[in-house]
């Protein structure tokens, strides 16, 4: 996370080569290594190495309703992660990205629900606005108390995660419970909200509004004056400050575009996969996208690139743990494995 | 609402005794993860570090019925944890937070693998449940007992805390682990080897989480289930921030998050539980609420950040960080 | 920036080699291509032989030392060892909606049957049978059904009004408790029974209930338990895994009684639990797997076998001291058993505002 410089070594052209050749090497190995081990957890959950790798890719890249699927999962991990890297590289830890997006989510619900408009297409609008309103709000008030009074946002975001998952609980237990259902579900958002789903990948809309996020964020980041005060709030805060940055202003601002990607992509995960509030609506994509966004490097086409990566492991090995007879705790067990060696892979790769 | 149930004298005691227990696990871990964080690494797999603790610790104790190997194999396990995040963060230097995440992830996945295989066959396995040591004069005392009579895994763990946070607070060697934390290159400059010191305190920072899960399941629950530590581990880690990296009041944290605990369920059926009109999700976030209006108000009170300076930077000899 | 390019470039190469073994490596399959297709070919001619038997799959949410997977999983084992249906296990499913959707899906792909998704898994079991047409599927807890999919419910506060009855019996302190998940429909049913059934017999009961919030926390189950024995309570009940869990662990070696949940738990605490209100997944399943048999599955129906159909019982512990229970209420119990099951008797079922 410290982008620090490297000191030049003088060598020649030939043993910067090998230096090279050395780095891919060593990561091709780490990568290697990283089969390997998975592999060696299949065998010892009962399965065979390879043809559970065979269904792992078979899950995703076998159909394209597989590859529909695994996109779809990468949607909002992707939404929150270009928040959440805009945030870290200004060093605010928006560690609540997983409240921010339930309370998206209940807030475009809510709206979704209660609210007596008849045409689908403003409804939706309206109430992903709404969603986008909720998760504004539910980071703001972290970014607010730490440029006011200086509280650690790492404490309050996590601590309002779970505050919001609580209100969650209780408005689909009580205000918006499902009439006639004995556990515990949510009201259905109106039939005419939900989002169609399209091509032969059964995507919806949700997919694409990630993908072109991405250079937007990217655009954001690199060549605004915004991206250039953020860039440098994450490089040294005082600097920044003594140069002009309002920092307090600008910690905000993070939290409340973090906050507010992530409620986002709580409202289309609403219309888009759940159709209804639902006490499962995150497998806990606020947290994944932390992963995400800092194995993106926290640039916006990194953070696609690992919410893929996260997408076809996910997707891949719950389709591996069908087909291959493996409980699926064995997948969590993998993908950790993958994840660390990835990073390994990856700074060997850079040296 | 009779809040005399729930505060008066008599059950204000139970509740202390109730809210101690509760704390106990998330203390122990939270001590440790202070001293790794002191450190300055960041160690997010603490919740990885509790369940394979806790998982391991429950296997040990019902195969060989003795409560005592088993703690011991919860701890060990800890430390093997602790090293792997060690190996990653200090040796290869990746990044701190994805490696904390993925050990969460990789024991979330085994522990619920292995419980759910080398248990198939029995009903629910549970492990003997420890004596209260009776204290001489306080534990006779009708209520009181609940608070003072515990087992020995609690004063165990009560004093390895205190220990630990002496040793931090106190010890040249303590001095030297905080300094690393704050300027590593200044240790560097003195001989310190920055790595071995920071390997050091994620063993001892493993080796307590490990402890903590041992405490909730040989301690407390005498059983298993997938994901028993239900995310006390972040908890822990929260109560660092909110204990300014000082261990006496990050036990002081703990033990107030805990007794918020207890006491809600206490809240909830006092209020008419079934018939209430307050939501009870309203109890259930108080633990929460009172953590988090408590640390706004003390930073506001003390205004000044604690955070170890090299908090989460990985430290590579001879470069500035 | 050359050095992320390199990692890219790597990241790549490692992909390119991947296909490329699995394309090589899929040749003794008869060429690659829709590897999905193909194992869904090999399996659906492999149902067609299945010689009668049904070919189930059923989804476990949790371990199978959890009550109640533990009955699910024993009820699917009977029939399959019964011979009526051909059984695939999928343990421990994701834990969100999109996630069981696709475990849910890859089953149906692979030509099972009759999919048992055993837990509140609506829709993911409404939308996987909306894709596949041809399966049948069936998910716990009432909601809404269709053409192929069915519901099975869970009338525990049957058993739950008889646990009652003995509770106001026994219970010293006329204080009596139970805790929950959550207060949905279900639960809110079997607490109210509970205390209606022992306000039948003890008209001065006080009843506490509590709420955890989660149904996978022990701990939190067992803190709540506590708090209501704290609280003066000495019969207790539950609703959920971990609620009930918790709760057996809480009373081992107290004074306080209660009953287990939806499996028998009375080995968790021989001297405390009463005994278990248990819920027989075995009548469920053999009508489901029966109507897939004879095509009379369509369209899906909200299964519900009471007491009086041996799908949920109370199994009173032996091992509880008989001398604890007085023998008026036991007779009064059996009585009451016998009016539930021949219909002069309807426990009330509240489901809450």
């Amino acid at each position: 996370m410290s982008t620090v410089a490297q000191p030049r070594t003088f060598a020649s052209p030939l043993a910067g080569r090998h230096a090279q050749l050395r780095s891919i090497g060593s990561s091709l190995a780490a990568v290697i290594l990283a089969l390997i081990l998975g592999g060696a957890l299949m065998a010892i959950a009962g399965g065979d190495p390879i043809s559970g790798y065979r269904a792992m890719i078979d899950g995703v890249f076998g159909t394209p309703y597989g590859m529909g699927q695994a996109l779809i999962l990468a949607a909002p991990l992707t939404i929150i992660g270009l928040g959440l890297a805009l945030a870290f590289k200004g060093r605010v830890y928006n560690i609540g990205a997983e409240g921010q997006f339930l309370m998206g989510a209940l807030g475009a619900g809510a709206v979704a629900i209660v609210v007596p408009i008849h045409a689908g297409a403003l409804l939706v609008l309206l109430a992903i606005l709404a969603g986008i309103l909720a998760g504004v709000f539910w980071g703001g008030i972290v970014g607010v108390l730490r440029a006011r009074f200086g509280v650690n946002e790492v404490i309050t975001s996590l601590l309002l995660t779970y505050i919001a998952g609580f209100i969650f609980s209780w408005s689909i237990r009580d205000p918006f419970h499902a009439p006639g259902v004995s556990g515990l579900q949510g009201k259905a958002v109106p039939e005419n909200t939900i989002f169609p789903t399209f091509t032969s990948l059964y995507v919806h809309p949700g997919v694409f509004a990630a993908i072109a996020l991405v250079p937007i964020v990217a655009y954001l980041m690199a060549r605004t004056p915004f991206g250039f005060r953020v860039r440098m709030l994450g490089l040294n805060a005082d600097a920044a400050e003594v140069a002009g940055v309002p920092r307090g202003r600008m910690v905000v601002w993070l939290m409340v575009v973090s906050g507010g990607l992530a409620g986002l992509a709580g409202a289309i995960q609403i219309f888009g996969v759940a159709d209804r509030l639902d006490p499962s609506i995150s497998a806990g994509y606020g947290f994944t996208a932390i992963v995400v966004a800092l194995l993106g490097r926290l640039r916006a086409f990194g953070v696609l690139l690992a919410a893929l990566f996260f997408a076809v492991l996910q997707s891949g090995g719950q389709a591996m743990s069908v087909n291959e007879d493996l409980p699926y705790a064995i997948v969590l067990a993998i993908e950790g494995t993958f994840v660390v060696f990835l990073l390994i892979a990856d700074r060997l790769a850079r040296r | 609402m009779d809040w005399n149930e729930v505060i008066g004298p008599a059950a204000a005691v139970t509740l202390a005794g109730a809210g101690l227990q509760s704390a106990m696990p998330i203390a122990v871990a939270a001590v440790g993860e202070c001293v790794a964080e002191r450190s300055g690494v960041l160690n997010l797999g603490l919740e990885g570090m509790m369940l394979s603790g806790a998982f391991t610790s429950f296997l040990a104790t019902y195969h060989t019925g003795s409560p005592v190997v088993g703690v011991l194999a919860g701890i060990g396990v800890g430390i093997l944890l602790g090293a792997v995040m060690a190996f990653l963060s200090v040796t290869l230097k990746t990044e701190q937070i994805i490696n904390g995440i993925a050990i969460v992830l990789f024991a979330q996945g085994i522990t619920a693998f292995l419980f759910d295989d080398l248990f198939k066959g029995s009903q629910r396995p549970t492990i003997e449940r420890l004596p209260d040591i009776k204290i001489p004069v306080l534990g006779s005392i009708d209520r009181v007992d609940s608070i003072v009579n515990q087992n020995w895994l609690f004063w165990i763990s009560l004093a390895i805390s205190i220990g630990v946070w002496l040793m931090l607070e106190r010890t040249r060697f303590g001095l030297t682990i905080r300094a690393v934390g704050e300027s590593p290159q200044a240790a560097d400059s003195v001989a310190v080897d920055v790595a071995r010191i920071r390997w050091f305190a994620l063993l001892v920072c493993g080796a307590m989480a490990g402890l903590g899960g041992a405490v909730l399941v040989v301690g407390q629950l005498n059983l298993f289930d997938t994901n028993v530590t239900a995310g006390r581990g972040w908890i822990a880690i929260a109560l660092v921030i909110f204990g300014r990296w000082k261990p006496p009041i990050i036990l002081a944290g703990a033990f107030l998050f805990g007794f918020a605990d207890a006491l809600q369920f206490r809240v909830q059926a006092v209020s008419g539980g079934i018939n209430s009109s307050v939501p009870y999700e309203f109890f259930q976030a108080l633990p929460y609420l009172v953590t988090l209006i408590v640390m706004v108000t003390a930073t506001i009170w003390a205004r000044r950040d604690a955070q170890p300076a090299a908090l989460g930077i990985p430290f590579r000899k001879g470069v500035g960080s | 920036m050359r050095r992320d390019l390199r990692a890219v470039a790597l990241g790549l190469a490692v992909a390119a080699c991947a296909l490329i073994a699995y394309g090589c490596g899929n040749s003794d399959n008869g060429g690659g291509g829709g590897g999905g297709s193909t194992t869904a070919a090999n399996t659906a001619a492999a149902s067609s032989s299945g010689g009668g038997k049904v070919k189930t799959a059923i989804v476990l949410p949790c371990p199978r030392s959890d009550p109640w997977c533990a009955q699910g999983f024993a009820a699917a084992q009977q029939l399959a060892s019964e011979g009526v249906i051909q059984l695939k296990v999928v343990d421990g499913a994701p834990q969100d909606n999109a996630g069981v959707a696709q475990v849910l899906g890859q089953l149906a792909q692979g030509g099972q049957q009759l999919i048992l998704a055993h837990s509140t898994w609506q829709d993911p079991a409404l939308e996987t049978g909306k894709k596949f047409p041809k399966a049948d599927l069936a998910f716990a807890g009432t909601g809404t059904t269709s053409e192929n999919v069915a519901t099975y419910d869970e009338p525990i506060y049957e058993p739950a009004y008889l646990a009652g009855m003995i509770a106001g019996g026994i219970t010293k302190s006329n204080v009596i408790g139970g805790t929950a998940g959550q207060d949905v429909p279900l639960c809110h049913a079997e607490l109210v029974a509970f205390e209606k059934g022992a306000k039948r017999t003890n008209p001065k009961i006080k009843m506490l209930s509590t709420y955890i919030g989660d149904w996978n926390d022990v701990a939190k189950g067992k803190s709540a338990a506590t708090a209501q024995m704290d609280q003066k309570a000495d019969v207790l009940i539950s609703c959920g895994g971990a609620p009930a869990n918790g709760m057996a662990q809480a009373i081992k070696g107290t004074k306080v009684s209660g009953f287990g949940y939806v499996g028998d738990m009375s080995a968790q605490a021989p001297e405390n639990m009463a005994g278990s209100i248990i819920y027989n997944l075995y009548p469920y399943f053999k009508a489901m797997a029966t109507d897939v048999k004879d095509g009379k599955y369509s369209p899906g129906k909200t299964y519900k076998f009471g007491l009086a159909d041996d799908g949920v019982s109370l199994k009173q512990n032996p091992q509880f001291s008989a001398a604890k229970i007085p023998e008026s209420i036991s007779s009064e119990v059996e009585k009451v058993q016998q009016q539930i099951k021949d219909g002069s008797f309807k426990v009330p079922y509240v489901a809450g505002s």
